[in-house]
This record gives structure tokens, C-alpha cells and sequence, in this order.
């Protein structure tokens, strides 16, 4: 189910690039990419590839009540209720929020600025153009007849809260399960240590205010940007990764690498840029631990994507 | 970023998985070695990549992961010696991570919901209105000049409506009106008029601030009032 979530957001962003190279609008992108969307899944249900991590963690695990599982979830119903009745004016909101509205007005993408209304030079938005994530929530919008400024600041935050606080979880599994006995293969969970985990996340969310750059801060104030996503859901999403491939270096494990970099891709170009200094870092760091350099060559694949939107970037 | 060292601190203590200690804590070495290397910042110059961006280098670092983790593993290991203790290990470190902590949920940062867009009332009474009067055919043009405040706002809530500059001009000649319109004090010949040979229809201005200079060229009408910002119709 993560993976498939990704390999959309990766089929988005190749689409979506080329679509607005090739300068067609948005109703053509959205019968293309639904038809890439259900292609997808039709491939992914037959190779039964991906990992299915919430099913069979409850299934396995069962639902026990303690005082940490219900602190967390005071806090995040706290949370949801800040983001759902509370409004945060962000000036970034003109551009990101801005290019949504005006796709879903014109139908056409990244050719009208969101800033004027005029043609938009592209000479001045070439990172933005890399990582259409607005176009991605004016689809949205335009499906659900939604006008896309009610759809983002509405709709997405609750979106983005619950799928962050979920990577927090399965972070959160990786770092404190423990092998049973007998269960060599499997991680079960200490449940109290995962919900104190996502205690302490929480507060440090609710009282991390220490820069308007903080994963708190992105998360509560401007979820529906697309850097928020990438700090907020996809860093996260890629230590969980890190640690997988770190513990068992399976082809499912590079496989997710690879499609949250491209994901990345797809929401920020800051991700473009940053994520390759990431993943270097962690094929260093693995080829020192390890003592093995097959890994680090597959685990530096995974930002191939980010190569080739830098030269497209270098190039425009 | 002391809590990150002691989160930091607290999994190369407590940690037993040399991979968790290895992707959480160790992993971290190649942030001084970027961020002080003045190769990797004349690369990036040269490419014209991420320009005065690089503080975002910092978002790569799990600070909120790696002290939720740490003081986990703290909790963990007092827990061992029994489990109230444990417990009133929790309390005391929820306890001063509030309290050394700053909120996020606070006035400064966040109004109630005042509409279904989640934006200020005014840029939506500010737009309407201009919307009407054009509609009505009162004006050849429905490009807008706007203050900042509210232009960047403005076409989120309308993407249909023209103006001059949004939260950025985007040529020269915009740019000019734009920082005219920023001063304490309007220079309304300035404005007006540079806005009517750029096409403006509307002018909105924030009648808190003085103005000076009546226009040359352009006949400036007020046809309404939202809060503290008067509208004017240029002819």
C-alpha cells in the first residue's frame, strides 16, 4: 500500500513534467495519468510486490488500549482540530495554493503565473515546474469539483496529519520492536515504547516552534506545500527505508528507496536536490559499516530520478 | 539543537542495534563536512542550484525522530527499574519539553477559520467587490493594484482576477508601483498614475497610511470601503 502510494506520486511526476513540456492541459492529464493510475494497480495486485504494513501489523499485533496509546491520541484529535478549525495565512500560499487555483481557472499547466495572471516565464519557475505538486492537488480539485483553495487548506492538512503520524508509526516499529522468540523473521512491537514514541513526536510538533522550519511547523501551519511534505512525511519515510535496507538489504526495501525519492521529486525540488546528499551519505556510511559496496550502488540508484531532473534543471 | 545532541547522546547510549545507532545518530557526519565545505557551495553557485538555500541542508537531519527516539530509550531503560518509575520518567520529560519548548498553536500563528477558504475576510469582500463593479461595467479594466498583504491572496481566492504584482512583481515596471505602494506614505501620483499606464483598472489602498501627490493622468473614483482599505476605480 506505501509503495503503490509512492509509485503513483513517481507516475505524477513523469507524466506531469512532460506534460508540461509538451504544453497539454489539465483535463488530458488527468485521463492519462487515472488510466497510469489503474494500470498500476492492475501490475501491482499481479506481481504482489510492496509491503502491506498496517494489515498485518494488527492483524498479528491486536489493538490494545494503554495511557501512552491514549495521550497520543489526545494529542493528535488536538491536532486534527487546530488544522480543521483554525486558519494559518501563509504569503508562500500565493504561489503554491495560487498555481492550483489558477490551473483548475485555465485548464493549462505552469503557462499562466499564479502571481498575475500573465504568461508565466518559465526561466523564473523552473524549479517549480519540476515538482508539480500544486498540479497534483488542482486535479483533485477539478475531480472533485472543489475549488482548490477550499480542497488544500480543508481537505489536505487532515490528509497529510494522519499520513505523517502513520510514517511516524512505522518509524516508530522500526526503531523499538524487538525479535520474539521464535520469530527471527518478525518484529513485534513493545507497544507501550511505539506510543510513548509518538508522544514525544507530537510535543515536539505542538511545541517545536523554534523556526518557521521545523517538522511541527510544517506540518500544522502549511501541510499542502510542498516542502512541508517532503520534511514532514517523506524524510521520515525514507529513514524507514534506510533502516530496512540497513537490516536486510531486499529488494523491496531499495525498490521503496527509490519510489520515496521519486515521490520527493514530485512535491519539492529542494527534495531534488537534497536527497542525493542523503542517500550519499547513507551508501558511505553503509559501505563503511558493512564493509560492501553492492548495496551502495543499488541504494545510490534510487536517486537517479533527482540526477536527471538536475540536468533538466542545469539545462532549461 | 541541544535536545538533538542529548537525543543524539541517549541512542549512542542506550542503543544496542548498531543499525539503528548507525542510521539515526552516525549518519549525521556528513552535515559539517557539506555544510562547511566551500567546494560543495561553489558548485551549487555555478549551477545556480538551491541559491541561498542552503540552510535547508539542516531538514536532513531527523531532529524531531532522533529526540522522540532517544528519550524513548531513556523511558525503556527506567522503566527496567520498575514501571511507575518508568511512567514518571514519561511525565517529567513530556513536562519539560514543554515547558523549555515553544508553541506552535499559538495567536500569532493561527485565527479561527473565518470562511471555507481559510482566508482573511477582507481579500474575499475586497475582491467581491471589485468583481461587482467590473461586472457592472463601471471600468474598461480589471486589473488590480493591491497591497501587499492582501495581493498575495487575492488570486488564491480568485484565479481569474488580473494584477499587477502578486506577492512579487514580475517585470521592472510592476516592480516600481510595487514599491511605491510599500512606503509609510502613498506618493498617489506614483501610484495612480503608474498603475493606469500599466493597465489597472482597480486600486486598493490602505487608508491608514498618508497619502501625498494627486494623480496627473489618472481619475481616481472610491467606489467602496472594506475595513481599513478603500477602493478606487482609476479612469
Amino acid at each position: 500500500m506505501v509503495q503503490f502510494i509512492l509509485l503513483l506520486l513517481g507516475i505524477f511526476e513523469v507524466v506531469c513534467v512532460l506534460f508540461t513540456f509538451l504544453k497539454l492541459n489539465l483535463t488530458a492529464l488527468i485521463i492519462v495519468y487515472g488510466m497510469l493510475c489503474f494500470l498500476a494497480l492492475g501490475l501491482f495486485l499481479r506481481a504482489r510486490t510492496g509491503h502491506s504494513f498496517f494489515v498485518a501489523h494488527f492483524k498479528k499485533e491486536g489493538l490494545s488500549v494503554s495511557v501512552f496509546m491514549l495521550v497520543f491520541f489526545l494529542l493528535f484529535l488536538y491536532q486534527l482540530f487546530v488544522v480543521i478549525c483554525y486558519q494559518h495565512n501563509d504569503a508562500d500560499d500565493a504561489w503554491y495554493v495560487g498555481t492550483s487555483v489558477t490551473t483548475c481557472e485555465t485548464g493549462r499547466l505552469f503557462i499562466y503565473s499564479p502571481y498575475t495572471g500573465e504568461l508565466l516565464k518559465w526561466a523564473n519557475a523552473k524549479d517549480y515546474l519540476l515538482s508539480p505538486l500544486p498540479i497534483f492537488w488542482a486535479m483533485f480539485s477539478k475531480i472533485l469539483h472543489m475549488h482548490p483553495t477550499v480542497f488544500t487548506h480543508n481537505i489536505v492538512p487532515v490528509g497529510m496529519l494522519c499520513t505523517a503520524y502513520i510514517v511516524y508509526y512505522m518509524l516508530g516499529k522500526e526503531l523499538l520492536g524487538v525479535k520474539g522468540p521464535g520469530q527471527e523473521n518478525e518484529t513485534t512491537v513493545k507497544k507501550d515504547a511505539i506510543w510513548c514514541f509518538l508522544v514525544f513526536v507530537s510535543v515536539l510538533n505542538l511545541f517545536g516552534y523554534y523556526s518557521t522550519r521545523t517538522t511541527g511547523t510544517f506540518l500544522l501551519l502549511r501541510s499542502w506545500q510542498g516542502k512541508a511534505v517532503y520534511c514532514a512525511i517523506l524524510l521520515p519515510l525514507m529513514f524507514y527505508y534506510y533502516l530496512k535496507v540497513f537490516k536486510e538489504p531486499k529488494r523491496k526495501w531499495l525498490v521503496g528507496l527509490f519510489l520515496t525519492s521519486l515521490a520527493a521529486c514530485m512535491v519539492s525540488f529542494s527534495a531534488v536536490t537534497l536527497t542525493p546528499l542523503l542517500t550519499g551519505a547513507m551508501c558511505l556510511t553503509y559501505a563503511i559499516a558493512k564493509k560492501d559496496l553492492k548495496i551502495p550502488f543499488q541504494m545510490a540508484a534510487s536517486v537517479i530520478p533527482n540526477v536527471i531532473l538536475l540536468v533538466i534543471y542545469v539545462l532549461m | 539543537m541541544l535536545l538533538y545532541a542529548i537525543g543524539w547522546i541517549l541512542i549512542v547510549l542506550l542503543e544496542k542495534d548498531r543499525n539503528h545507532k548507525t542510521v539515526m545518530a552516525f549518519s549525521a557526519w556528513y552535515l559539517p563536512l557539506v555544510i562547511l565545505n566551500p567546494l560543495v557551495g561553489s558548485v551549487f553557485a555555478y549551477f545556480d542550484i538551491m541559491p541561498n538555500r542552503m540552510v535547508r541542508i539542516y531538514w536532513l537531519l531527523p531532529v524531531v525522530w532522533v529526540i522522540a527516539y532517544g528519550l524513548t530509550k531513556l523511558v525503556i531503560k527506567v522503566s527496567g527499574a520498575g514501571k511507575w518509575l518508568g511512567m514518571a520518567a514519561f511525565l517529567a520529560l513530556v513536562i519539560e519539553l514543554i515547558v523549555v519548548g515553544k508553541p506552535l498553536v499559538t495567536e500569532e500563528n493561527f485565527v479561527r477559520a473565518q470562511n471555507k477558504f481559510k482566508l482573511p475576510n477582507e481579500v474575499i469582500e475586497v475582491v467581491d467587490k471589485i468583481n461587482a463593479d467590473y461586472d457592472a461595467g463601471l471600468s474598461d479594466s480589471r486589473k488590480v493594484v493591491l497591497p501587499e498583504e492582501l495581493a498575495a491572496y487575492a488570486r488564491v481566492y480568485d484565479g481569474t482576477l488580473p494584477l499587477l504584482y502578486g506577492r512579487l512583481p514580475d517585470t521592472d515596471e510592476s516592480g516600481r508601483v510595487f514599491i511605491y505602494m510599500s512606503y509609510d506614505t502613498l506618493d498617489m501620483e506614483e501610484i495612480a498614475d503608474g498603475a493606469r499606464n500599466l493597465g489597472c483598472g482597480y486600486l486598493v489602498l490602505d487608508s491608514e497610511k498618508p497619502c501625498e501627490n494627486a494623480p496627473k493622468e489618472a481619475v481616481v473614483t472610491k467606489f467602496a470601503e472594506v475595513g481599513k482599505y478603500c477602493l478606487y476605480r482609476l479612469d
